[in-house]
């Protein structure tokens, strides 16, 4: 593209402002680098979709294991989209986690101890493939007082509680 | 809500299928912030002496070895009825981390507050 850095900036963000649904990922973005520009913009670095000439390629983004099936199956690690990665950013979360095929008892003794890595307030955005989840997880829930704040199986996003 | 939960289980390789099922339930208990106690009574003693459970793993389940580590490192309690343990022969010496040796009393004193109890 060969655009003078400042320029690109302003044009993404000028974008950016005008989209709901980008500005709401953007000022996920300037919470997390600690910026303090008030009116919305800053948001540190441009990631451009292609490399320059004298650029090299982003790092792979760092996922969890894929099935043959192609299914990504939980491996218990916790996936956060790295710089350049094709991974989406959830701006409505503060971490993530995909569970897999994790079931039962497996999964909400796990999901007790991811939550409780996350400060009170902060949510966690759970992907949950078991087919028993859309059940267990609002009732883990209101057994933990956790708020349960989205539930579009296997998606969950889960807010934890404040004491 | 009482806030307990109590897995009451009378069976180790006789039927390994209740032994992981019981222990599955009882960290969906300790996951859903319930204080709970795993009640190891006959057969099921063996469970609470080190190694027994190790070559116990049911298809589409955990390892039971690994079920109960992670539920004695999450908080969960394990008792183990005295006389059905005595009368086994087995060695108190060699116990797994988190159980205990406990007569009725114990558990009586546990469930009579109120606790949900599920028996395999």
């Amino acid at each position: 593209m060969n655009e003078d850095e400042a320029a690109l900036h302003a044009r993404v963000w000028e974008y950016v402002r005008r989209h709901d649904c980008y500005l709401k990922g953007w000022d996920w973005a300037n919470r997390r680098e600690g910026s303090e520009k008030s009116d919305g913009s800053d948001c540190r670095n441009v990631v451009r979709d292609s490399p320059g000439p004298n650029r090299q390629e982003a790092p792979p983004a760092t996922e969890d294991q894929t099935t043959s099936e192609g299914r990504t199956k939980g491996d218990g690690r916790t996936t956060k989209p790295t710089q350049g990665s094709e991974a989406e950013v959830d701006a409505e979360a503060d971490a993530q986690w995909d569970a897999g095929d994790m079931a039962c008892g497996d999964l909400v003794l796990e999901l007790r101890r991811r939550i409780q890595a996350v400060k009170p307030g902060e949510r966690l955005r759970l992907t949950a493939r078991d087919p028993a989840a859309p059940e267990d997880i609002p009732a883990w829930c209101g057994l933990t007082r956790h708020l349960l704040i989205e539930a579009d199986h296997p998606s969950y996003l889960i807010q934890r509680k404040e004491n | 809500m009482s806030g307990k939960f109590c897995v009451s289980l009378t069976h180790a390789k006789d039927d390994t299928d209740k032994a992981t099922v019981a222990f599955v339930v009882a960290n969906a208990a300790l996951g859903s912030d319930q204080e709970t106690v795993v009640f190891l009574s006959t057969e099921g003693v063996r469970l609470a002496v080190k190694g027994y459970a190790d070559d116990i793993h049911e298809d589409g389940f955990a390892p039971l070895g690994e079920l109960m580590k992670n539920f004695g490192e999450s908080g969960g309690t394990i008792y183990v009825c005295s006389p059905c343990f005595k009368k086994r022969d087995l060695d108190e010496n060699a116990l797994i981390t988190g159980a205990k040796i406990v007569g009725g009393a114990k558990v009586v004193e546990f469930l009579v507050g109120g606790a949900p109890s599920l028996s395999y």
